[in-house]
């Protein structure tokens, strides 16, 4: 019981965290991120394992995880506002060209984000070669360009 | 309201569930969020957790002090200090269920006597003259609060922890 709480506590407290810190907190890592993924990583083994390293706890933990996510995952596909309140909905940044500036602040997207990712999927050079930019769901910037380009 | 005035609403041809008064919801609830993480952490950095200024106790009675922790965390050791004058022995009654939540790892000094009475454990220490210093190392084995008073040469001292999941 106590395995199972501990696995459930920690998901929630991940999710909550993750879902505070917003869509763009883990969509481009930086090397110091990773760094800070690797130690919050370490802490919640601790957490989740405490002094039982027994092939047993680490099964029944997995297993408790993955059924947390799997349940999770049904009830977001059965209530489409769970999964709008878990996951969030795609946010337009730019317009025709115009950056949407009020957004942009909000979601804690920069021009400069924007840019990189119409160079990396369409080789875009400036703004005003972009349809709509959009901040989708899983923290990525996808890139309609303009029909004229 | 702020935030609802500054974002511009878009009129698109994709076909994406934009939701924007979700999002604009959304991004209150994750500014809340944000202040009450930084007022969580302030917290921790005083003690909340264990180990600051809002955690430490000192309870002083006639010549006796003891220093303890309020909050503990689980299976987090734990030092309960007690300084004692003037006396040429210490007798602790310690009550058997705040014990029941912890395991006793060490005791120092380690030549005590102990006894079993009446729901209490009681360790006795024969000193010389001057001040002893007595500490109590206690591992925590379960979690939520507790309220114990613990009797010291007849004096009564509450000990009361908050032990962290």
């Amino acid at each position: 019981m106590e395995l199972f709480l501990r696995g459930v506590a920690i998901y929630l407290f991940l999710l909550l965290v993750f879902r505070i810190l917003g869509k763009r907190s883990l969509a481009e890592t930086t090397t110091f991120d990773f760094v800070l993924l690797l130690i919050i990583g370490e802490a919640t083994q601790q957490a989740l394992l405490g002094n039982d390293f027994s092939v047993t706890n680490a099964l029944v933990l997995i297993t408790v995880l993955m059924g947390i996510d799997m349940v999770f995952s049904k009830l977001k596909g059965r209530y489409k506002k769970l999964d709008r309140l878990l996951e969030g909905t795609p946010l337009i940044l730019v317009e025709h060209g115009k950056p949407l500036k009020g957004r942009m602040k909000e979601a804690r997207v920069d021009t400069e984000d924007i840019m990189e990712a119409a160079r990396l999927s369409h080789g875009l050079e400036q703004m005003k070669q972009i349809k709509y930019a959009v901040l989708e769901r899983d923290g990525q910037i996808s890139i309609i360009p303009s029909s004229s380009d | 309201m702020q935030a609802r005035d500054t974002i511009e609403r878009v009129d698109h041809s994709l076909e994406l569930e934009e939701k924007l008064d979700h999002q604009i919801k959304g991004w209150k609830v994750q500014r809340i969020c944000g202040v009450l993480l930084l007022i969580l952490i302030v917290f921790t950095a005083l003690g909340l957790f264990g180990s600051g200024i809002l955690s430490e106790r000192e309870v002083k009675k006639n010549n006796m002090v003891v220093q303890y922790e309020r909050f503990l965390r689980y299976e987090n050791e734990t030092t309960i200090g007690w300084l004692v004058r003037g006396q040429d022995r210490i007798n602790f009654l310690i009550p058997q269920q705040y014990l029941n939540k912890f395991k006793v790892e060490k005791i120092v000094p380690d030549n005590y006597e102990t006894i079993l009475a009446d729901g209490y454990i009681g360790y006795t220490f024969k000193v010389s003259t001057g001040e002893t210093a007595i500490r109590f190392y206690l591992t925590p084995k379960k979690a939520g609060t507790m309220v114990d008073v613990w009797k010291v040469n007849g004096q009564s001292f509450e000990i009361a922890h908050f032990i962290y999941p």
